[in-house]
């Protein structure tokens, strides 16, 4: 018998089983879904937040820093991204060791303290999860860092402001503090939009932390700065400013180049100055913009005011006779002398020439306080000149009447005193924007040193350089706050008497080669705290001019403050205009409008014409100084004065003499502290000086009248500056002397000298910045 | 007759000793052999002592026709579609899940590159920067022993019309002063 394959043998399923089967499966499965509901519903937000706090990240994106264009694009100020060290000291096990090792490397300024391995390592023993080590360190810390390979040693990006011209318009640009925020000039005046807004990232991660995808909102990086200066430009300005600083040991130094026809600042140099790129080593009293935030008496520049004033009112002419009575007047019982004693009667051109203050005194008594006035505020002078630079202070011009008892108002004598730039205080920025006024045919233009403001950066094609080609004539159409202070025929003949000057006149060293020039001297004489008088001993010496003369290409005004022996603004500033107007006009490509004298580089002036001498007098700054008292609260006069009360009870407590709050507002606060001790002489700024390295002399005499010489070998200590760490390090040691290198970059200075005469195996300090 | 209805396959010749196996196999056949034993004797238990006669009997089904049930048929194919068409979507969501996977970290990857290129362009636009600032190239120049050129010396061939530089005292129009 066959069984079959498919023969099965089955019972019937009872009911009841069957029931009790579906209850237990089914009592499963509302168990299961029950479960599911709570997890997926109830418990849903809880898990989602859960998942999203495992599985994604948010991080904060800092927005880059916007970018400081010249006007041909040349990056003065830019944002890169460098690496910063942190520890996570409890994965270190030798705190002190690892601090010792990375010290080593990142150590590398002895006067920064953050970096020192006794700090690293207190670093590392206060915190448990975190410690920085060092921020924004350069690549080739960071690169000796990672081939370290050490545990517990992390890298994070950060962004780093850098200024790759170094010093180069210090004052213009400014600097940043550690929170990225503007400090100082540009950078502090356009921080908000300079510094853009930061986004933020949400990104997802997988299991190993990898970002698998992310969802973003973007970083608005800041506005890109385009200014109105030429590197070039600035650099010649600078060149020439460092020159004149060397050669007079002058206090300060200021150079303003200027575009007459409109009002773009083209250079604007200040001296001393500091490195943006290294602000631990920077004398605070040097960061101070001197061309708009300080002020002086102009002197006999400020005659230019007086001059085309009483022309433009038709009140004398060029070829005019006017009487500067034997060179003395006497105003009210006060007598102004000329400084050159004997002129008569002669043209009133001749009298701008030689700088008579008699001839500016009747021309300006001819006028009357309130038109004089008038021409003085239209001028731009005792208002702010609006530059986009921070802390511009109005300067110093008092009302001719005055209803508030603290403001003095003009005096007898004061018409006489402003006619010759005295009683009044003005800013190197307002006096080459009244120079440029004349030069363009007699409207004022207010200066500015912000070409564009945009989102796009150097490379694309919507940003293009806008090299600067002298316009010769003012546009079209004329920004706000222009107006017209003198005409055309009025500016015309002012520029006729300023060549004067230059040619027959005080202004001789101005001369130009293949150039024609006009300009006017200046010098005024210093405050002397002490005496609450005029300094006999100190000036600031100023030219202001332009070239060439018919058709103005640029405006230059150079103020020299505190010039050691020769104090003339003829001697001290007009080379300095000289060289400046020169180079810069070469430069630009100005056709000569002069037949150039080959053979010299440039005339140079034997015989010197005397200078406008300022004046003697026994008169106090009391009217000066209550010019103060009408300042706005935030003029930056005002913030020194007050800055400095705190000094002045620091001085009181001492006992020492405090000076009083308006005088302080003429000095650099830097000198304070030497006028408040009693001394006359202020002092120079200092700076952070390299450590001095003692080199013995080869003979070296002995007490007991005998002589050491020292017979080891010596070698030329080569010159590093300029150069790079690698190269200087390869100089150095080819010479077998040894190098101490701080800091990083480029080679700035060196102790000792190049080619001193020193042992083998000397070490040689040098300093590097970027 | 027990040995006709077992399977052909099982024929005890297939699993007759042979000295050329091994112990193993000789012990498996062993085995083997007393499970059919028990079987056989299981099964003549269950059939008693009467024999089993078989009679064939003849079904004729030739006149039962397969008829098409059209609506089935239609429900069916609907039926495969809907499933086709479903399990295609299906595939196609995972495909694309993986691949957006894929493409996320690809992105994520290019972007990285993008960011480090631009930062590498800034770094050389810094360089460059560095390299050309006028105050270094003086001072190299003056390494070099080079002097700052005479006046007239240089010609620049985008310098200013000469005939620009004429003699103008006055304007024919006064330009327009904004206020």
């Amino acid at each position: 018998m066959k069984l079959s394959a498919k023969q099965t043998i089955s019972a019937p399923i009872r009911r009841s089983r069957f029931i009790q089967a579906a209850v237990v499966f089914l009592a499963w499965v509302a168990v299961i879904a029950t479960r599911l509901i709570w997890l997926q519903v109830v418990l849903h937000p809880k898990y989602i937040e859960q998942a999203d706090r495992q599985q994604q990240r948010t991080i904060d994106v800092a927005a880059r820093r916007g970018m400081l264009y010249d006007r041909n694009l040349r990056e003065l100020a830019m944002t890169i991204q460098a690496d910063s060290i942190y520890a996570v000291p409890s994965e270190i096990s030798d705190h002190a060791a690892i601090a010792q090792q990375l010290a080593q490397i990142v150590h590398t300024d002895p006067s920064d303290n953050f970096t020192a391995a006794d700090q690293i390592e207190a670093r590392l023993d206060n915190s448990h999860g975190f410690a920085w080590v060092a921020r924004r360190v350069d690549d080739a810390t960071s690169e000796r860092i990672h081939a370290l390979n050490l545990k517990g040693i992390y890298y994070q990006k950060e962004f780093k402001r850098t200024y790759p011209n170094n010093e180069m318009a210090a004052q213009i640009l400014g600097s940043v503090g550690t929170d990225d925020g503007g400090l100082l000039g540009m950078e502090r005046e356009f921080d908000g939009e300079l510094h853009g807004t930061p986004g933020r990232r949400l990104a997802a991660l997988d299991a190993r932390r990898h970002v698998m995808g992310s969802v973003e909102r973007d970083p608005e990086p800041g506005k890109n700065l385009v200014l109105t200066v030429d590197a070039n430009i600035q650099y010649i300005a600078e060149h020439a400013l460092d020159a004149a600083m060397l050669r007079t040991h002058a206090l300060r130094g200021t150079v303003v180049v200027q575009d007459p026809n409109s009002g773009q600042i083209l250079a604007l140099a200040v001296r001393p100055t500091f490195n943006p790129n290294d602000m631990q080593h920077a004398d605070p009293a040097n960061l101070r913009d001197s061309a708009v935030s300080d002020v002086y008496e102009p002197g006999s520049v400020f005659k230019l005011i007086t001059y085309s004033a009483a022309i433009e009112e038709k009140l004398t002419h060029p070829d005019d006779i006017i009487d500067c009575q034997g060179g003395k007047i006497d105003l009210y019982g006060r007598t102004i002398h000329d400084s050159h004693l004997g002129l008569g009667k002669i043209t009133v051109s001749k009298a701008l020439w030689e700088s008579s203050d008699v001839a500016a005194v009747k021309l300006a008594l001819r006028m009357g306080d309130e038109k004089f006035y008038k021409y003085i505020r239209a001028y731009g002078f005792g208002d702010r000149t609006g530059i986009e630079l921070p802390a511009e202070t109005r300067g110093l011009l008092r009302p001719v009447y005055s209803s508030n008892p603290k403001i003095q108002g003009w005096s007898q004598t004061s018409i006489g005193s402003l006619a010759i730039g005295q009683e009044v205080g003005v800013t190197p920025v307002q006096l080459v924007s009244m120079v440029s006024a004349i030069a363009n045919g007699g409207v004022y233009l207010p200066p500015h040193i912000l070409l564009e403001m945009t989102d796009v950066e150097k490379g694309d094609t919507r940003l293009q350089p806008m090299a600067f080609h002298p316009a010769m004539q003012l546009p079209k159409v004329l920004p706000d706050r222009v107006h017209r202070v003198i005409s055309e025929m009025t500016s015309a003949e002012m520029r006729h008497m300023m060549e004067g000057i230059v040619l027959y006149g005080t202004g001789k060293e101005a001369q130009l080669n293949g150039y024609s020039a006009a300009g006017k001297t200046g010098t005024a004489q210093k405050i002397d705290v002490a005496t609450r008088t005029y300094s006999k001993t100190k000036y600031v010496a100023s030219f202001a001019g332009f070239a060439p003369v018919n058709n103005p290409a640029i405006s230059v005004a150079v103020i020299v403050d505190s010039p050691e022996g020769n104090h003339y603004g003829a001697e001290v500033s007009a080379p300095v205009f000289r060289e400046v107007a020169q180079q810069v006009l070469e430069y630009l490509g100005v056709p000569h409008d002069q037949p150039v004298r080959r053979g010299a580089l440039l005339a140079s002036n034997n015989e010197h014409e005397m200078d406008d001498a300022p004046q003697e007098t026994d008169r106090d700054v009391k009217a000066l100084y209550s010019a103060v008292n009408s300042l706005p609260e935030d003029d930056p006069l005002r913030n020194v004065a007050s800055a400095t009360n705190t000094d002045a009870q620091t001085q009181s407590a001492t006992g020492s003499q405090p000076v009083p709050t308006p005088v302080k507002a003429f000095i650099p606060k830097a000198t304070l502290a030497v006028w408040q001790s009693g001394a006359l002489i202020e002092e120079k700024p200092s700076t952070a000086q390299l450590p001095q390295v003692k080199i013995e002399p080869v003979v070296q005499a002995r007490s007991s009248h005998s002589v050491v010489v020292d017979a080891g070998a010596r070698v030329a200590v080569p010159s590093i500056v300029g150069e790079t760490l690698r190269e200087a390090v390869l100089q150095i040691n080819t010479a077998g002397l040894n190098l101490q290198a701080i800091g990083s970059g480029v080679a700035r200075e060196q102790v000792p000298a190049a080619g001193t005469m020193a042992p083998l195996g000397t070490q040689v300090v040098v300093r590097f910045t970027r | 007759m027990a040995a006709q209805a077992f399977p052909v396959n099982y024929a005890p010749r297939e699993y007759a000793p042979r000295d050329t196996r091994s112990v193993k196999a000789r012990r498996l056949l062993t085995v083997v052999e007393h499970n059919r034993a028990l079987y056989e004797a299981q099964m003549s238990r269950r059939r008693g002592p009467t024999l089993e006669i078989p009679f064939p009997k003849h079904l004729d089904n030739t006149r039962l026709v397969k008829t098409s049930d059209r609506r089935r048929l239609r429900e069916m194919r609907s039926f495969s579609l809907a499933t086709f068409v479903m399990f295609f979507l299906l595939a196609v969501y995972v495909f694309q899940h993986f691949n957006a996977i894929e493409d996320g970290y690809r992105v994520e990857s290019q972007k990285q590159q993008v960011s480090s290129l631009m930062e590498a362009n800034r770094h050389l636009r810094l360089e460059q920067a560095q390299l050309t600032d006028p105050d270094r190239i003086g001072a190299e120049a003056q390494q070099l022993g080079m002097m700052p050129p005479q006046p007239g010396q240089v010609v620049q061939q985008n310098g200013m019309d000469a005939a620009q530089d004429s003699q103008t005292l006055a304007q024919a129009s006064e330009p327009r002063i904004g206020r």
